[in-house]
């Protein structure tokens, strides 16, 4: 029981660590809180379902597409609507309000294109479960467990290792010192929404044989997200990871022992928690407190 | 008094009380039930957005949890009148006490947050007291309870909705002049320098944690005032009408008419509301359209709809200046 419970909760813990990546790589690069990360793990996984299922795609292709889609679309983003209304002045709370307003277009347009009616994902292996020391878990899980691993992998080493990830790692911290060094922020800025919108695709390819795929996907998951981003410290990418994992251990130790259907609850009172005790998260990040 | 105003003063006076005297002499026209209820709930999402509109206008915070107020003032108003048999109108006072107790007590530890986080908070807080709700047999949170309808002195106010329309023009006016007087008071002057910096505020030695949480504090009375109106003025309360995401409902409705005005929640509000029933059956472009609209304001409109109306009046105050010979009296 207990190390099923475990397993169940490292599993949904890498996926929450990945929403949370989401959020944390673009508060990190450009200080902007994206209220519109839920809704690109809903359209992703839209995509996904209509690559898959109604186009008959493989699976790797599928996933490879839907990437590829999004990263142009978080590009597009930020180039098409961030940085103009940035250029004109837009700040702050306004510009969260700003993408609380694309998050609606965005969930509004899945629904106008694909419809309310929730759809499932059909499942991706012909094997329903795998054994791991006693505890049974569907292959699609795993799936979910290994690449969210390779997609951390993935970024950290694109982050650290590349010219690119550098200088947008630079540009984050100032940006105007980044552009005298020669590194085209408005670039690197882009990159970095497109970064967080494949994140955002690869959560919602694997939470779509998970759950089914509906509008309300982004939305419950964006609070989770949120929650593992915050107690991992807000901004930093590897702190995301970890708070994900504690915030899926946390839910299913209380889901198996204590009450399934308080859960949820669980992850919004632990993200206030978290705030009004340390707001700064585990791994202290700083950049939280106002006077 | 009048002759002492400017012109450009005038005409907003005028322009107000042409307001009031339409809203006055509107069920002359039709006191069709369904559109009285509509303009009656109107009346309550003014004064919710009013509300937000102290925390997010004049003292520069945000919330996009207020629904959890609104979920509050309700749920204490309609448990009190229903179970202990506290009259109507006492409850909904109780109601929006019991929130602005649960805003203050949410605003201790969450003041000192910065801007984005607030946001997280507010989210986190909200998504809370809705599983919370959900959570809570006795509240029936999915099938609703009934509640009891508004009594002033015996008088059923909810027999005819005429009658709850004239309530809530009174509401929406007292709750109007309570804003403008808190706007000149020491408070209203203390939080909006809060708002602008500070800072420097902390350094002219207003207690800066203090104004936040009393900003929170009268926010979330009048939200939780406005939520147990809202569910004494429908009859019943249920567990759906309080999710986190319609907070930004009421954020549209504070953005759209002008963010920090008196009038800007009466103008927002309002129309907020004839745009939600002219895309009633169409949910998804509803959706569009408010994203669509909050673009827009933020990023060209950055005054709301007021703004729009102040420039006509400005350009109105010239033209009767102009006439009369005396020269621009502009304030």
């Amino acid at each position: 029981m207990l190390l099923s419970v475990i397993i169940a909760g490292l599993i949904m813990g890498a996926i929450y660590g990945m929403v949370g990546l989401g959020y944390s790589i673009i508060f990190r690069a450009s200080g902007i809180m994206n209220l519109a990360q839920g809704e690109m793990i809903t359209l992703s996984a839209f995509l996904g379902v209509t690559f898959y299922e109604v186009l008959g795609l493989p699976y790797p292709i599928a996933l490879a597409l839907t990437l590829i889609i999004m990263f142009g679309h978080g590009a597009f983003i930020q180039m098409g609507v961030i940085s103009q209304f940035s250029k004109r002045g837009v700040s702050g709370v306004y510009m969260i309000l700003i993408t609380l307003g694309l998050s609606r277009i965005m969930n509004g347009g899945c629904e106008l294109i694909w419809g309310s009616s929730p759809r499932g994902f059909p499942s991706i292996f012909s094997v329903t479960t795998i054994n791991i020391f006693g505890a049974f878990v569907t292959p699609e899980r795993l799936m979910c467990f290994f690449l969210s691993a390779a997609g951390m992998l993935v970024i950290h080493l694109f982050l650290t290792r590349t010219k690119t990830g550098i200088g947008t790692r630079a540009s984050a911290m100032d940006s105007t010192a980044a552009e005298a060094c020669g590194i085209d922020v408005v670039k690197s800025n882009a990159i970095v929404w497109g970064i967080a919108c494949t994140v955002a695709a690869m959560s919602g390819m694997m939470l779509g044989p998970i759950y089914s795929v509906s509008l309300t996907l982004g939305a419950n998951m964006s609070v989770k997200g949120m929650a593992s981003s915050v107690s991992g410290g807000f901004g930093n990418i590897y702190g995301a990871m970890v708070g994900g994992l504690l915030l899926g251990l946390v839910e299913s130790l209380v889901g198996g022992y204590v009450d399934a259907t308080m859960r949820d609850m669980i992850a919004y009172l632990m993200l206030f928690l978290i705030l009004c005790v340390r707001p700064a998260g585990l791994f202290n990040e700083q950049s939280v407190r106002d006077v | 008094m009048f002759k002492k105003l400017t012109t450009r003063q005038r005409v907003s006076y005028i322009a107000v009380a042409l307001l009031l005297i339409a809203a006055l002499f509107l069920p002359v026209f039709t006191r069709n039930s369904y559109r009285m209820y509509f303009f009656s709930v109107v009346g309550a999402y003014i004064i919710a957005a009013t509300g937000l509109d102290i925390l997010l206008g004049m003292s520069g915070q945000i919330s996009m949890g207020h629904v959890a107020y609104l979920a509050v003032g309700g749920y204490v108003s309609v448990l009190l009148s229903s179970n202990l048999g506290v009259p109507v109108l006492a409850s909904m006072l109780i109601g929006a006490f019991a929130a602005a107790a649960v805003g203050a007590l949410v605003a201790i530890p969450c003041a000192k947050l910065k801007m984005q986080f607030l946001v997280l908070a507010s989210i986190a807080f909200s998504q809370f007291i809705y599983q919370l709700i959900c959570q809570l047999n006795f509240l029936n949170p999915y099938r609703g309870l009934q509640t009891k309808p508004i009594t002033i002195f015996g008088f059923n106010l909810n027999s005819n909705y005429v009658y709850t329309y004239y309530f809530s023009i009174f509401l929406v006016v007292v709750v109007l002049i309570l804003r403008s007087l808190l706007t000149k008071s020491k408070v209203g002057r203390a939080l909006m320098a809060v708002r602008d910096n500070t800072r420097s505020a902390d350094g002219m030695g207003i207690n800066v944690r203090a104004y936040k949480i009393m900003a929170f504090a009268i926010s979330a009375f009048l939200c939780g005032f406005a939520g147990a109106y809202m569910a004494h003025l429908s009859g019943y309360i249920v567990s759906d009408g309080y999710k986190q995401a319609l907070s930004f409902n009421y954020l549209i409705m504070v953005i759209f008419g002008g963010v920090n005005s008196l009038l800007g929640p009466v103008i927002g509000a309002t129309i907020y509301q004839f745009i939600n029933e002219l895309l009633a059956s169409a949910a998804a472009w509803r959706s569009v359209t408010y994203g669509i609209v909050v673009l827009v304001i933020v990023g060209f409109v950055p005054g709301g709809c007021v703004s729009a109306l102040r420039t006509v009046g400005d350009k109105l105050a010239h033209m009767i200046d102009g006439k009369k010979g005396e020269g621009g009296a502009k304030p």
